[in-house]
């Protein structure tokens, strides 16, 4: 029996929450292996397949899962992962959300949904709940609590746009 | 995973990139987007992996005559596309629309289904059905109607080619289309598809095409029955008798979402609720 040459490894070049970074990898690695091994444990283990979501990250401003793109292919790009969105004391209005409503109950899937969330405020500021249901379909929660993680998400846009009205409003004066 | 990977290369030109292809025996060299599915069991033998993002092969581009889709254009852009969604009754965005992730959307390209021919999600079929082809580019440029490209599970019938571009002919005026799929949930992979297009005129049939595909080992075209319904009358009971064809007509799978003999049935259902449908009839459930 042949066994296959290890792959080569090679250093990776990313900003990662806004952190220029110079990681050392294999190259057959997935940037989940790499960002865990980086201690990046807000990318979640779910499946490891692409079904699940929990390892949901932002390459250059898309969501992907990070267990299914390949690490070199992120070489120069930016990553943001959940612990990016905001800081302690100063949290992005989805993890408020999050937190004001209780939508996390065991908390794995809540990473990856909360990015999933941006992705769709980005791009649309006022989702119906259908257009919110769609946009996580690619998340699963086995703790099955769904319903309060639209409402924390319905509740992110609602604040989120009124406090762009008040900046507009403040602009206008 | 993909332990015989030795090279990861991300050429910038069209021509550095197929020879990069091209340099391996067949299946050792894969071109690849960026993302991976490990259900793509082409992947696992690959030494060289060939990413294709940085070639400028990212667009969707409207002509007169046809709408072209750059290989490596994500399936979320065909979502997003306003010439998409205008295009054959927005057939293709409610194709798109069947990868239900957002996060797959933005990361799998048209060519990374197309090539692993992926079951799970209905573009395919409704790209054949609206006559689409591929430009591919190995020893010289050539172009491939996608009935004719898909040699089995998983399988192509290209050799260390490079998928460049997918070109659609904008359907002709009173072109009907519809999409039916049936699964146990939305984001679920279809027991089985279809995706049609029917131009009526003067009550007739003038041309239809037939698409089926999540059930069988990969998508194919009803062109038979296609030639058959021609010049029939837009009537329920001729599109029952063709979607009854088309189920004798295909070859599905057995596997844990239901038998062959149950996809042989649904199908017949689906497409003649399709045909009824994309000919202006009505909802025919």
């Amino acid at each position: 029996m042949t066994v296959a040459a290890p792959s080569p490894t090679m250093e990776l070049h990313v900003k990662v929450n806004g952190e220029s970074k110079t990681f050392t990898t294999s190259l057959n690695k997935s940037i989940f292996d790499v960002l865990r091994a980086e201690g990046y444990v807000d990318v979640k283990n779910g499946c490891l397949v692409g079904d699940c979501g929990s390892c949901a990250i932002m390459l250059d401003g898309r969501p992907i899962l990070a267990c299914c793109v390949m690490a070199p292919h992120c070489e120069g790009m930016e990553i943001l992962t959940c612990a990016g969105l905001g800081r302690a004391g100063d949290l992005h209005p989805l993890q408020t959300a999050f937190l004001d409503h209780g939508a996390a109950q065991c908390g794995f899937c809540t990473p990856g949904i909360l990015i999933a969330a941006k992705y769709l405020l980005d791009q649309n500021p006022k989702p119906t709940d259908d257009e919110i249901r769609a946009a996580l379909a690619g998340n699963l929660c086995r703790c099955t609590g769904y319903v309060k993680i639209i409402d924390a998400v319905r509740d992110a846009a609602k604040k989120m746009n009124g406090k762009k009205k008040g900046v507009t409003k403040r602009a206008k004066r | 995973m993909l332990e015989k990977l030795q090279e990861y290369v991300t050429p910038k030109t069209i021509p550095e990139a197929i020879r990069l292809l091209r340099a391996q025996p067949r299946g050792s060299a894969v071109a690849i987007n960026g993302s991976i599915d490990v259900h793509w069991p082409r992947l696992q033998n690959a030494r060289r992996f060939v990413d294709t993002s940085r070639l400028g092969l990212s667009y969707i581009r409207e002509t007169k005559t046809h709408l072209k889709i750059g290989a490596a254009t994500p399936i979320e852009d065909i979502v997003q596309s306003k010439a998409c969604a205008r295009f054959a009754g927005g057939l293709l965005r409610e194709a798109a629309l069947t990868l239900v992730s957002p996060m797959r959307r933005c990361e799998t390209s048209v060519a990374a289904l197309i090539i692993n021919v992926a079951r799970t999600i209905d573009l395919l079929p409704a790209l054949m059905a609206l006559d689409g082809s591929v430009v591919v580019h190995g020893t010289s440029k050539r172009s491939l109607a996608l009935r004719d490209l898909f040699a089995g599970k998983g399988r192509t019938v290209l050799d260390r080619e490079l998928l460049l571009e997918v070109v659609i002919p904008k359907p002709k005026a009173k072109t009907g289309t519809a999409l039916e799929r049936h699964a146990l949930t939305p984001s679920d992979a279809p027991m089985l598809m279809t995706a049609v297009t029917v131009r009526t005129a003067r009550g007739k049939v003038e041309q239809a095409t037939i698409a089926v595909g999540g059930g069988l080992l990969f998508p194919m075209r009803a062109l038979k029955l296609e030639k058959e319904i021609k010049g029939k009358p837009v009537d329920m009971g001729v599109f029952a008798c063709i979607a009854h064809g088309v189920g004798d007509h295909i070859q599905p799978i057995n596997d844990a979402r239901c038998s062959a003999d149950h996809r042989r049935e649904v199908c017949r259902v689906l497409v003649r609720r399709a045909l009824t449908r994309a000919a202006g009839l009505g909802d025919a459930r």
